[in-house]
């Protein structure tokens, strides 16, 4: 196991630098100068060169990554007249926004529970949707509930976030007024008059529906899949010959065998619900990470785009760590070693 | 089997009435708010209003940082300068007035102006108790220049004796400006006519003393106008209320201001339209304006006013086929302006064939293209050899759209354009580069402050040519030209103007660098419980003034 870890770690620290230089990479590559953004609309050399100067990017690539990584791991170096290297520890950084001249930490550590909120509760709404539905469609093949649920499964796959956002938004939103339209209160620590935890489901009733349907869609039908296979298999037939009680059989026998690969797609769709997650969160306001990268990407921003593109990389390999383990505990037959 | 079943049912219901409770919870809050406005709606002044920012944030409340032209709508509600803009309608509004300070005295050679601030400031008075001196303005330019702020306005005050060495980091306090008692003297190294609309730029609004030197930008700060900032978090929301030490005459009806920002802009149009926010900074999405028009909301929820910007094809003058002053003409006669605008929207400016917008002193109409519908056959007599030229344009949908409709046009008088969209950070890249291979480029521009200057000089003037980071796309650079704007520069009051106006006219007749498409107009919506009586709208910010709101 703890072979396997370390392994997964190493694996974690070369995919992260591979994903942050071709990040990089790409920015210097797209012609325009975020010295020149933040220097103005019509300024002269200097201004620019002043902005360069006082955001970093007048020195070369690699020396602007060299500082990316230190600051990461807390190592801060400047490198004087060319030969003196000041080299001292600081708290770990992301760096600082070009656009708006923040602390990157801060827009992350702003950003990361409006997403979290919204893909936690978007899954647990998933999953009660999907659960019951897979299951019961899967007992009832070809019945009415099984095609209502095919029904359900063919519009929440073709329906686009988007266009559910602002369909729910006007009905529920708007026209009944059951919801707030838009706009997003924290859980704890209220910002002006909005928030605490009633105010913070109460705005993200709709995005969790929203964020919800697609993915319930795909896994009613996986879970319908897996369930129905799992039934024929010989050991059910075995356990229900043994005379075995039906609910024990689904209980052991069915579902614990039929669910363990929608355990292994939660932990992947969680992690990568952190990016998917963006169509939400521009169509209901909602300030979490991936409106935060548009946005940065939008203004050019790099330090904002790495920060955001490091701590969904970090997020990915430890949720995917963590499922591996699990998976190992839920199923006795998998041995990571 | 059966029991099987139940309990499948038992918890796909238990999913949905957790959704329906949360939902019928929400509607009860939701109904309260409601009714909370409804039965605030009598009062006239003194309620808050809820205002949503949709798609964006402020940039910066910190007076040396913010730029954009949202951030200035609220830094004019928080700003006490030494000549400022008044809350009026144009032409009023464009008229610069006094506030802390009486008009300057100007040395004969007029590099030297004396502001002499007044005994109360005007009514400013920071909400800290602290009161409004010249040290507070020149703190402000001086913090402004301070290289660790990396601020913008540099740009505006390098004309001012010293600047360039603090900005440069060679001292603390530019030499040109000397506070003595209540006079602010400020020396420039020549002559400029513009130099009082450059210092009423809100970069120079007074500050406190030892306000902190913070490039990332102050949050919120003490402000000495009608409001200050009173809290904000960035990404989510401002909170603005009034500065109970205020005694000026400028408007302050609103009691407080809630922003939310990054909003989307469809969602912010239900909330405005269903009253739970006042306005939408961003305006109604294009989609919405014709529904609010038949609805009869023209000047009652919805107002459109004129800006003072200009959207353009800068033709490259430095190579290609626009070398020749006739095919630079012909497509100014070629061009559809109409469907130009058509794809911007409805009501969404006013077609024109000059580069100035209406609003900019010194405009004057002159038709000297036409701008109902192209004239193919005028194109075709004036520039008949073909060619082929690379048209950059910005990647917003409507944008893109532009360019194809000019390609058509170009296509009409025998010139194959092909059309790259870029984003807008790499179209001004590019197209700002000096030697870049392209022949066209559709921009757009707005003034920083309200001159003439700001509009030919930074497109025309070859003399400001460099390498990188031009607005002169076209790279038009005639001697002749470039004496003539600088002439019209060193002038002052209504000979500057009428110089300016004229080589507006004289610039797109004879030279024709630009075919000028259309000055774009800002539209506001908001909600019913305003009252479209108190609307003014600030010609200089280009934006409604919110301190002059009131309530049905």
């Amino acid at each position: 196991m703890i072979r396997y870890i370390i392994r997964r770690i190493l694996w974690a620290v070369v995919l992260f630098i591979a994903v942050t230089v071709v990040t990089f990479v790409i920015f210097f590559v797209i012609p325009a100068n975020p010295a020149a953004l933040i220097a103005g609309k019509a300024p002269r050399p200097i201004d620019i060169q002043r902005a360069a100067h006082f955001i970093g990017t007048d020195k070369p690539v690699w020396y602007q990554y060299g500082k990316f990584l230190g600051r990461l791991v807390g190592v801060q170096w400047d490198r004087q007249d060319g030969e003196v290297w000041n080299i001292r520890f600081a708290s770990p950084s992301l760096g600082r926004s070009f656009a708006t001249r923040q602390n990157v930490n801060d827009i992350v550590a702003r950003a990361a529970p409006v997403t979290a909120s919204l893909v936690i509760g978007g899954a647990i709404i998933w999953l009660l949707i999907a659960l019951p539905l897979g299951i019961l469609s899967a007992l009832r093949p070809r019945s009415l509930l099984d095609r209502s649920g095919m029904v359900f499964v063919l519009i929440g796959i073709s329906a686009h976030p988007v266009w559910l956002g602002l369909i729910f938004a006007y009905v529920f939103g708007y026209k009944l007024g059951w919801t707030p339209i838009t706009g997003y209160c924290n859980a704890v620590n209220p910002v002006g008059s909005c928030g605490g935890p009633v105010d913070w489901a109460y705005h993200l009733i709709l995005p969790w529906v929203t964020f919800a349907i697609l993915f319930a869609a795909l896994y009613v039908r996986m879970i319908r899949a897996n369930v129905m296979e799992t039934m024929n298999e010989d050991y059910v037939r075995t356990a229900r010959a043994k005379g075995a009680p039906e609910w024990q059989v689904m209980r052991s026998h069915v579902l614990r065998n039929a669910l363990l690969p929608v355990v292994t797609m939660l932990g992947m769709d969680i992690s990568l619900a952190l990016g998917g997650a963006v169509f939400t969160e521009t169509v209901y306001g909602l300030p979490g990470l991936g409106r935060t990268l548009l946005q940065s990407l939008d203004a050019f921003d790099l330090p904002t785009t790495l920060g955001i593109v490091v701590f969904a990389t970090m997020s990915i390999i430890v949720i995917n760590l963590f499922v591996d383990l699990i998976y190992a505990v839920i199923d006795p037959r998998i041995r990571l070693a | 089997m059966t029991r099987k079943v139940w309990l499948g049912v038992a918890m796909l219901a238990t999913g949905v009435t957790l959704l329906v409770a949360a939902g019928l919870a929400a509607g009860a809050t939701g109904g309260a708010k409601s009714a909370q406005a409804a039965k605030a709606s009598h009062a006239k002044t003194g309620l808050s209003m809820n205002i949503d920012l949709s798609s964006t944030d402020f940039d910066y409340l910190d007076p040396a940082l913010a730029y954009a032209d949202w951030s200035w709508q609220f830094t004019y509600l928080m700003n006490c300068k030494l000549l400022n803009y008044p809350d009026k309608n144009a032409p009023e509004g464009t008229k610069l007035q006094a506030e802390a300070a009486d008009f300057p005295v100007v040395s004969k050679g007029g590099t030297v102006y004396t502001f002499t601030i007044k005994p109360d400031a005007g009514g400013c008075k920071f909400n800290t108790g602290e009161k409004v001196t010249a040290q507070s303005f020149a703190d402000a330019i001086n913090r402004d220049l301070n290289p660790a702020m990396a601020s913008p306005a540099v740009q505006f005050i390098t004309d001012i004796v010293g600047a360039s060495d603090v900005a440069a980091g060679k001292g603390t306090t530019a030499s040109g400006v000397v506070v003595n008692g209540n006079k602010l003297t400020i020396t420039l190294t020549k002559p400029s006519a513009d130099f009082l609309a450059r210092i009423a730029l809100p970069f120079f609004a007074a500050i406190p003393h030892g306000m902190p030197v913070n490039g990332k930008g102050e949050t919120t700060f003490a402000s000495a106008g009608p409001y200050m900032v009173s809290n904000w978090t960035q990404g989510r929301s401002a909170e603005f209320d009034r500065n109970p030490n205020y005694t000026g005459k400028r408007p302050h009806n609103v009691s407080k201001f809630t922003v939310t920002v990054n909003t989307d802009p469809d969602q912010a149009f239900l909330q405005v339209k269903s009253g739970q926010v006042d306005d939408d900074v961003g305006g109604p999405p294009p989609t919405q304006k014709q529904a609010l028009l038949q609805a009869g909301l023209l000047n009652k929820q919805l107002f459109i006013n004129p800006t003072a910007s200009t959207t353009y094809v800068a033709m490259n003058t430095s190579r290609g086929i626009f070398q020749d002053v006739n095919a630079r003409k012909a497509v100014n006669y070629a061009v559809d302006r109409h469907a130009m605008l058509s794809a911007f929207g409805v009501l969404a400016g006013t077609r024109d064939d000059q580069f100035m917008a209406p609003v900019v002193p010194g405009y004057k109409k002159a038709n000297i293209y036409p701008t109902k519908a192209p004239s193919n056959a005028k194109a075709k007599s004036m520039y008949s050899k073909g060619g082929s030229a690379v048209v950059y344009v910005r990647n917003r949908p409507y944008q893109v759209v532009q360019g194809t409709i000019l390609q058509y046009n170009l296509k009409q008088i025998g010139i194959d354009a092909s059309v790259q969209a870029f984003p807008a950070a790499t179209f001004y890249a590019k197209a700002g580069t000096k030697g870049e291979a392209f022949d066209a480029a559709v921009g757009a521009w707005g003034w920083d402050y309200p001159d003439p200057a700001d509009f030919l000089n930074v497109f025309f003037d070859g003399n400001r040519i460099q390498d990188n980071n031009n607005q002169n796309f076209s790279y038009f650079n005639v001697a002749s030209v470039n004496k003539q704007l600088e002439r019209a520069a060193s002038l002052s009051g209504d000979a500057r103007y009428a110089a300016y106006g004229n080589l507006d006219v004289s610039i797109a007749k004879d030279y024709a660098p630009h075919a000028n498409l259309y000055h774009a107009t800002l539209p506001t919506y908001f909600s019913a419980r305003m009252d479209p009586s108190c609307y003014v709208y600030q010609p200089i910010y280009a934006r409604p003034d919110l301190g002059a709101v009131c309530f049905k």
